[in-house]
């Protein structure tokens, strides 16, 4: 069944449509990412343009991160007040993303850091990935994670405390890791929750715990401004094409997630782990090997 | 263009053919299965006393374009191992969608100098550019979008004087208006020509989608976002095990 999507200009196939939608959601209830990752480039693959593509998957990203922000919110499992400092940050990326994302698409290089940004991105989270988890289940004995030291961040200025973190820290690195989410995931149309997860237990030092519902919300918060701003400025939401991909993954994510009570853990991040390198490879290899037409037609511009 | 015609019919009396096409349809409605259609061109050959005897058969070219628009051609080159759109070129106005049917070989039917100042022929698109890779490009990669097509068999003709085209329309047609003009020549000269013209338009669901996104771009953004965290809490009210 042909569903022609108004924004994107083309006929795509429903059912394709929401077996994607399906399938990126249960992964990302299997692993507790948002899959913004990985469903931007597969449906740049399936034929959408990259602006639309990266548009649209902000609102299915907010959809996804609602019912998860919900899920932890009814545990209690949320720090709201971090989750606004680490806001104020993304929503300064946000907008200098949005206004990065459209000059970029105006000079004709947009492609190209989309697929820069994901190689690199990937490439590094999933090599970081598999070398944790192979040595997790290979070599037992070695003590997990080395903790940082202390001392550089304690000496930074305008402390705040987190009642619920229990953390009494300054808002400087807390602001930059929410603005770096706020940029990356306007111009990769990710919702950044497989870097915001790492930075929030590595860097800002937040009990495990509170860390993926506050991702959430954060997650939650960010996309639905990213998505006012991707519609607002650039015309780049196609609701037709939303609407189906968030329907899939409000399922699939639910499998995903029961699923993931049964697998073992370093078993899981391993897989992520693969399924990321072979994204990244995926991107490489467009930027690295001989295109087939090196010429390509762009509408409207002067 | 029409007064040209009537200026030729002044000039060469001989000119007594008619030409009448008529269309299947002047409306085509892109409604949200929407995967091509097909628009049949019926044509007559009208003829007096004055045009019977020609030595030479007829021809029929029809060219069907739709609005102009500017395109940009970018070429991509290998800079530190990577390859990067560098080089661009924007082209003067082309239509964004261009089919040329004809009853056999145009290089049969007119030499390029009678048949370009109609544009019959893809080789009449922007011929001053010459070979240019960025002219090329654009031939090669709309052709490959199936936005410019140059079918050489696609006129029919049912009687000596009567003749049909199928004018492909495939489900990426461009909407807005379309001309389609249709030219008789005979002996390598073009004698007639007629026109007749349709549109393309989204409707229903499609049109007001892409109308509010253009047009309240941020209450529509709003809304759309409004939506997906319903949908949402949806997905989380009904999968929720209390």
């Amino acid at each position: 069944l042909q569903l022609y999507l108004p924004l994107a200009e083309l006929s795509l196939d429903i059912f394709l449509l929401l077996a994607l939608g399906l399938g990126v959601g249960f992964i990302a209830g299997l692993f507790g990412v948002g899959g913004g990752f990985l469903l931007t480039p597969l449906i740049i693959l399936i034929g959408v343009p990259p602006a639309i593509a990266v548009g649209t998957v902000t609102a299915q990203i907010t959809a996804s991160s609602a019912s998860g922000f919900l899920a932890y919110h009814r545990r209690g499992a949320v720090d709201i007040q971090m989750a606004l400092v680490l806001l104020s940050g993304s929503i300064l990326g946000s907008l200098l993303g949005v206004l990065l994302f459209r000059k970029l698409n105006a000079t004709g290089h947009l492609d190209i850091v989309i697929a820069f940004g994901f190689t690199l991105l990937l490439g590094f989270i999933g090599i970081t990935l598999l070398k944790e988890s192979l040595n997790a289940l290979f070599n037992k004995n070695r003590p997990l994670v080395k903790r940082a030291h202390r001392g550089l961040m304690q000496g930074l200025p305008f402390k705040m405390r987190f009642k619920k973190a229990k953390l009494y820290i300054s808002v400087i690195p807390v602001i930059l890791v929410g603005f770096g989410i706020g940029v990356l995931g306007a111009i990769l149309g990710i919702g950044g929750g497989f870097l915001l997860v790492p930075a929030l237990i590595y860097i800002i030092r937040m009990p495990t715990q509170l860390v993926l519902g506050t991702t959430l919300f954060l997650t939650l918060v960010s996309m639905a401004i990213t998505t006012i701003l991707q519609a607002g400025l650039n015309q780049s939401v196609d609701i037709l094409l939303a609407l189906p991909l968030i329907f899939g993954g409000v399922i699939g994510a639910q499998f995903g997630a029961r699923l993931s009570f049964i697998m073992k853990g370093e078993w899981l991040r391993l897989l992520l782990g693969v399924i990321l390198l072979l994204v990244a490879l995926k991107f490489l290899s467009g930027l690295v090997l001989t295109p087939a037409d090196p010429f390509s037609l762009w509408k409207g511009l002067k | 263009m029409r007064y040209l015609f009537l200026l030729l019919l002044f000039i060469n009396p001989l000119q007594a053919e008619k030409l009448v096409p008529s269309l299947s349809s002047h409306r085509v409605v892109i409604t949200p299965n929407f995967t091509g259609t097909d628009l049949v061109l019926y044509g007559l050959i009208e003829r007096d006393g004055q045009s019977i005897g020609r030595g030479s058969g007829y021809d029929i070219v029809i060219v069907m374009r739709g609005e102009n628009e500017t395109i940009t051609i970018r070429e991509k080159s290998r800079q530190f191992g990577f390859w990067l759109n560098e080089g661009r070129l924007t082209l003067p106005p082309v239509p964004n969608a261009l089919s040329i049917y004809a009853n056999r070989p145009l290089k049969d039917i007119a030499d390029f100098d009678q048949r370009t100042p109609h544009m019959m022929g893809l080789d009449s698109l922007l011929p001053q550019l010459g070979n240019d890779p960025s002219r090329l490009a654009l031939l090669r990669l709309q052709q490959e979008k199936g936005l410019y097509t140059q079918n050489e068999n696609g006129v029919v003709f049912l009687t000596p004087q009567w003749f049909r085209t199928r004018l492909r329309l495939t489900s990426n047609i461009p909407t807005g208006q379309y001309r389609v003009d249709v030219y008789l020549l005979t002996g390598g000269v073009m004698v007639a020509r007629g026109e007749t013209a349709f549109e393309v338009v989204k409707t229903g669901i499609e049109a007001f989608i892409s109308r509010e996104a253009k047009q309240h771009s941020w209450i529509y953004g709003l809304i759309t976002a409004f939506i997906a965290a319903l949908s949402g809490l949806l997905g989380f009210l009904i999968f929720r095990r209390d």
